[in-house]
């Protein structure tokens, strides 16, 4: 951001030096000034000043792009990636796509990691596409995936093979994650033995191994430890984050899926005005409110509790047997349609609603064998 | 192709200085009469209260063409530059709203011939010139399919799309403007989308205090303003809220309750607390806050439930029955018209947003939601 010799070839350290009795020592001040009043104040030559003004825009603007340039990249680069249950892809109006930041909130044990994985076996295996899976928490191991891979598909080679797509990480703090984002731009990623360029049929959509899912798990986890102390040291890195991962997926062209806690929204006696959250409201404070373009509410229906709370069999195979049921709607959309939030203390209410507003999905349940 | 009044700028670029397209079709509910140039519009409001859909929906108006094959679709033929830092915009929901809209003034066109034909009263003027028209929709339904989809394509060239994904690039694409207008050459609108998306990371990483952010802000707002007064363009600027506890209601309108609100704060610290008495209003800067002529905040009013959001001091509150709420079609204030929109929608299970507009310290309020061609405002 310092104005340095040699940026351009009319920015000498004679016209730095010039420019620092002006009170102008970075960029930003220079681009504040207007050229004139600079050239005759500095005895610049307001051309000089002028095409160091362009080097900057070059470096550090924006480019223009223009709206058919756009739309055309839009359509050949944006992919619907389906989630493997038909209900959420319902919900999704197709699956998740790419460019977008998607959230999952939900309270404790509803079953918003097993969702994550379900996704990224989804993907990884029928799929074939590379997927990055941030897990700070370490909560996951091959252990939670192979389960689901033995369903959808028998041979142990394609197994293999798919496991290999999903790259873990495991990030300690919030600068480890935005290290572990950069893997998303490297254009080309072989990890495991299967490299792409194989002729294996899973690989026709993922030919040259790009990661195209990223999956966060949970980023609660990596915050909360921030929240202590100056809430203002917190905002800044909340909007450094969020800045990170959705311009990750525009020009990276990955989706992002991002697990979220809630909190309670009543606050006793001062029940904000402008409140649309019911009983419950995202966690992470209100800026992150406004981050993803979609944000779903994941709810356990009261009447799969017990099954919850069931004594499991220790074996894999049986705990595929279990599953339970969760309603999903859509709290925030950019371009989905707005479902309401039901309330949790009426249960015939969830009962009761006709099932367009409510979808209901049936996600397998896996509790992972210690 | 099409006999608009206005011509697409054919020169860009070569340095003859088109003069920008005027805006006064960009929303007769909103903006009656139209900004005028040199005029800026803020869009605030909560997450998730459309300003981004709102700000979408008048660049989608500002695209299209004054009249098209006939019928009136009530766009303004201009150039628009819109400048993204929430990184939520969808050209792709752009153009399927534009088609959308576009199919919408062709069936009021139809209806509209049929009604001639009968000998009936045509009940707003949305035919120009009915030979085009009626040239049009004896073709089949494959090419006016493909007649909207080129004239989408067509009104996108006039759209420059300028990404910020960090703070320095947001700065510096603001401070930049006067090279970007003039190498485009004819803009009239800029929209910026939105103001506050990188306020937490410049407070606290580049400004120390508040105070030092608001002469950060001043900073790139007096260029702004310069270069927007210069060439005559209109900016739309939609902003979040920073501060929850005390916007709106309170902060806007009554700076009486600042004080007490702060102190009944129990949940988690509030950024608030050590405000040193900035208010929201002043938080981008005087240079903003002066220049704004169009103050327009949004809010959520009703949900499908049958919940009214919050207690507010207008009738707008005792209204649960929303079946006496009709739609408006978008760029006509004319109800007649608007029947045949009744008729195929229902309003009661759609979100209903209000808008209170303050110019000149007039204040007004609209309603309404949003549908899949954009924004439908709500009758009284």
């Amino acid at each position: 951001m310092r104005l340095t010799a040699g940026m351009c070839p009319a920015l000498t350290q004679d016209v730095i030096e010039k420019l620092r009795e002006c009170n102008i020592k970075n960029i930003l001040d220079f681009m504040k000034t207007d050229p004139e009043v600079l050239a005759m104040k500095a005895s610049i030559s307001y051309r000089d000043l002028c095409s160091i003004r362009r080097v900057i825009i070059a470096h550090s603007a924006a480019f223009v792009v223009r709206g058919e340039d756009l739309l055309k990249e839009a359509i050949t680069a944006t992919k619907v990636i389906p989630t493997g249950t038909a209900e959420l892809d319902r919900v999704l109006g197709g699956g998740v796509l790419t460019g977008e930041v998607v959230e999952l909130c939900g309270g404790w044990g509803v079953g918003k990691s097993s969702l994550c994985v379900t996704l990224a076996t989804h993907a990884a295996l029928r799929l074939g596409l590379s997927v990055l899976y941030i897990d700070p928490l370490n909560s996951i191991s091959a252990l939670r995936f192979t389960p689901i891979i033995e369903k959808l598909s028998e041979d142990a080679g394609t197994v293999e093979e798919a496991l290999s797509r999903i790259k873990v990480e495991s990030p300690a703090d919030v600068w480890g994650l935005l290290k572990a984002l950069d893997l998303v731009q490297q254009p080309y990623l072989s990890f495991g033995r299967f490299n792409t360029g194989g002729c294996s049929r899973f690989n026709s959509n993922n030919p040259s191994g790009k990661i195209k899912l990223v999956i966060l798990d949970s980023l609660a986890s990596i915050l909360t430890p921030l929240f202590i102390g100056s809430t203002k040291q917190e905002l800044g890195m909340i909007n450094q984050l969020a800045a990170a991962l959705k311009s990750l997926a525009c020009e990276q062209e990955v989706a992002i899926v991002v697990v979220n806690n809630v909190v309670q929204a009543d606050y006793g006696k001062r029940r904000k005005r402008n409140d649309v959250y019911d009983e419950w409201k995202p966690a992470l404070g209100r800026f992150w409110e406004s981050v993803p373009h979609t944000r779903l509410f994941i709810q356990r229906l009261p009447n799969s509790i017990r099954q919850h709370t069931k004594k499991l069999p220790t074996s894999h195979a049986q705990n595929m047997q279990d599953s339970m049921t969760v309603n999903i709607s859509v709290w925030k959309s950019t371009r989905l349609k707005r479902t309401v939030s039901m309330k949790a203390q009426n249960p015939e209410v969830n009962i009761s609603r006709s099932s367009d507003e409510m979808r209901r999905v049936l996600v397998p349940c896996l509790l992972s064998v210690p | 192709m099409s006999k608009t009044p206005t011509t697409k700028p054919l020169l860009g670029g070569l340095g003859c200085h088109i003069p920008p397209a005027d805006l006064i079709q960009l929303d007769p509910h909103l903006l009656p009469g139209g900004p005028q140039p040199g005029e800026v519009i803020e869009l605030t409001g909560g997450s998730n209260c459309g300003k981004s859909s709102l700000a979408q929906h008048l660049i989608a108006t500002a695209l299209l063409p004054h009249t098209w094959r006939g019928i009136k679709t009530g766009g303004c033929g201009a150039v628009v530059m819109l400048v993204d830092c929430d990184l939520h915009f969808s050209i792709l929901q752009l153009e399927n709203r534009m088609q959308k809209r576009i199919k919408q003034c062709l069936r009021l066109g139809k209806d509209a011939l049929k009604k001639r034909k009968l000998g009936q009263q045509a009940e707003e003027n949305v035919i120009v010139d009915e030979e085009e028209l009626r040239k049009l929709l004896h073709s089949d339904k494959g090419s006016i399919k493909n007649e909207i989809i080129s004239l989408v394509k067509q009104c996108l060239q006039s759209l420059s799309y300028l990404r910020c994904t960090n703070s320095t690039q947001y700065a510096i694409t603001l401070l930049s403007l006067e090279e970007y207008m003039m190498e485009q050459n004819g803009v009239s609108l800029l929209v910026i989308d939105s103001l506050s998306a990188y306020s937490w990371y410049d407070r606290v990483y580049r400004a120390k205090s508040w105070a030092k952010l608001k002469d950060y802000y001043n900073g790139i707002f007096t260029t702004v303003m310069t270069c927007i007064k210069k060439y005559s363009v209109v900016l739309i600027a939609t902003k979040g809220i920073l501060f929850s506890k005390k916007f709106l209601e309170d902060d806007y309108r009554d700076k009486s309750r600042l004080q007490t609100d702060l102190k009944e704060d129990g949940e988690m610290k509030d950024p608030e607390e050590d405000m040193e008495g900035v208010s929201e209003r002043e938080l981008f800067g005087n240079v903003w806050a002066s220049n704004v002529t169009h103050r327009i905040i949004l809010s959520l009013q009703h949900n499908p439930a049958g919940n009214v959001i919050g207690q507010n001091e207008d009738s707008f509150s005792e209204r649960n029955d929303t079946s006496s709420v009709s739609n408006v079609t978008p760029g006509s204030k004319d109800t007649n018209a608007n029947k045949s929109l009744n008729s195929t929608t229902s309003c009661s299970d759609r979100y209903l947003y209000a808008a209170e507009v303050t110019v000149n310290l007039n204040k007004s309020k609209l309603m309404y939601a949003i549908h899949e061609e954009g924004i439908r405002w709500q009758n009284k």
